[in-house]
């Protein structure tokens, strides 16, 4: 463990402003590519820092500070997508859309980019969850396995789901 | 490697990934190096992978980063206040720890809100769970809330309450409160009968 995580686990004063700080923007990272919603992953990354709060004398040291973190941002954004029983986008839905030129993503973002974030959309939210820790932040597949409470196994097959469906989605789905 | 050895798509996710090493890392691409479409999937996927590194998070206004701190001090003061009142509201007299998967059947069942739980899922998952008590307790406690507090049923939004999620149920008791609902909850299934009673079917469905 190192040195905030174990300030933390032995609930030192002060310390939890520290973890806001040394974490917030890479919490609000995994929830934006969770939820796909700049607002509400700007609301969520706060909330996910409440609940780090409340559960402060439950984290035990057992795993880094930050996948517990990250564990507890994972189920908030998920939940969060469930109750808001957002469809996830059929796959056909999405195919050829680099062609398409989907709106998302705001005006300054090129054409390429707003298809790779619709496709992005297109994921399962767990399977974006795993991509987003795996791909973006490289983090560990035991790593991940914690943050999501998960095994190596389901965090693997989740990973290999993502990346054959981003293939599909962003036209390198034909065989060549 | 003959045709026969192409390897499967997982496979060469992860030779793309850079996660196979020595001799198969070395197995895979001389077996590229021969087969076109085994090197047309691997070129597919990079390409893939390329496309995907391109997603952008969007960067909040740096107010939103000034604020941060101060946004969350904020949501857990008034958190916290709105815990206490709502605690004092539901702890009525009696309840009990013994019978949780009891209670959350009870409790939902006279609710004035359809329920937001798999009770089913919820009930199994407690009766296996290592954490027994400490989840039940968690659980119950939403489902009193759900019961009590129907149309600000918001207040689950951060609960995970489902097959395989109990045990990441989180309390936003105290310990001390929390003890003292374990009480409250005993002395009410005491006072309603056993839990065979209670948790018959009928009063579910
Ligand atoms: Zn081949």
């Amino acid at each position: 463990m190192d040195e905030l995580s174990t300030r933390f686990a032995h609930g030192d004063e002060g310390v939890f402003e520290e973890v806001v700080e040394r974490y917030s923007r890479k919490v609000y990272g995994l929830c934006y590519r969770i939820l796909r919603d700049e607002e509400e992953a700007r609301d969520m990354a706060q909330e996910v820092f409440v609940r780090v709060y409340e559960k402060r004398g439950k984290f035990g040291g057992r795993s880094a500070l930050y996948t517990w973190i990250y564990r507890i941002a994972t189920n908030m954004c998920l939940t969060h997508l469930k109750r808001r029983r957002i469809p996830t986008v059929p796959l056909e839905a999405v195919e050829g859309m680099l062609e398409a030129a989907p709106a998302g993503g705001g005006p300054d973002y090129s054409r390429l980019e707003r298809a790779v974030s619709q496709a992005m959309v297109g994921l399962p939210p767990r399977q974006r969850a795993v991509f987003a820790m795996r791909f973006f932040e490289k983090m560990s597949v035991r790593e991940i396995a914690e943050a999501t409470g998960t095994t190596t196994g389901a965090v693997k097959a989740n990973y290999h789901h993502a990346v054959r469906r981003l293939k599909e989605m962003l036209g390198e789905g034909g065989s060549t | 490697m003959s045709a026969r050895d192409c390897l499967d798509e997982d496979r060469l996710i992860d030779f793309v990934m850079g996660e196979v090493t020595g001799g198969e890392a070395a197995g895979i691409e001389e077996h590229i190096r021969r087969c076109p479409a085994c090197r047309g999937r691997v070129e597919s996927l990079r390409r893939t992978l390329d496309l995907a590194a391109m997603d952008r998070v969007p960067e909040p206004v740096p107010a939103y980063w000034e604020h941060f701190a101060a946004g969350v001090r904020h949501r857990i003061r008034s958190r916290a206040e709105s815990r206490k009142r709502r605690i004092r509201l539901i702890l009525i007299p009696g309840l009990a720890t013994a019978a949780a998967s009891v209670l959350i059947v009870l409790m939902l069942a006279r609710g004035p809100v359809e329920p937001v739980v798999d009770v089913e899922a919820v009930v199994a998952e407690i009766n296996t769970s290592a954490v027994a008590e400490e989840v039940l307790v968690e659980a119950a406690v939403d489902a009193l809330l759900v019961a009590q507090f129907g149309e600000e049923a918001d207040l689950l939004d951060n609960y995970l309450i489902e097959t395989g999620d109990v045990a990441e149920i989180v309390t936003e008791l105290d310990d001390e409160e929390e003890r003292e609902l374990i009480n409250k909850l005993a002395t009410i299934m005491e006072s309603r009968g056993s839990a065979e009673t209670i948790a018959g079917k009928e009063c579910w469905s």
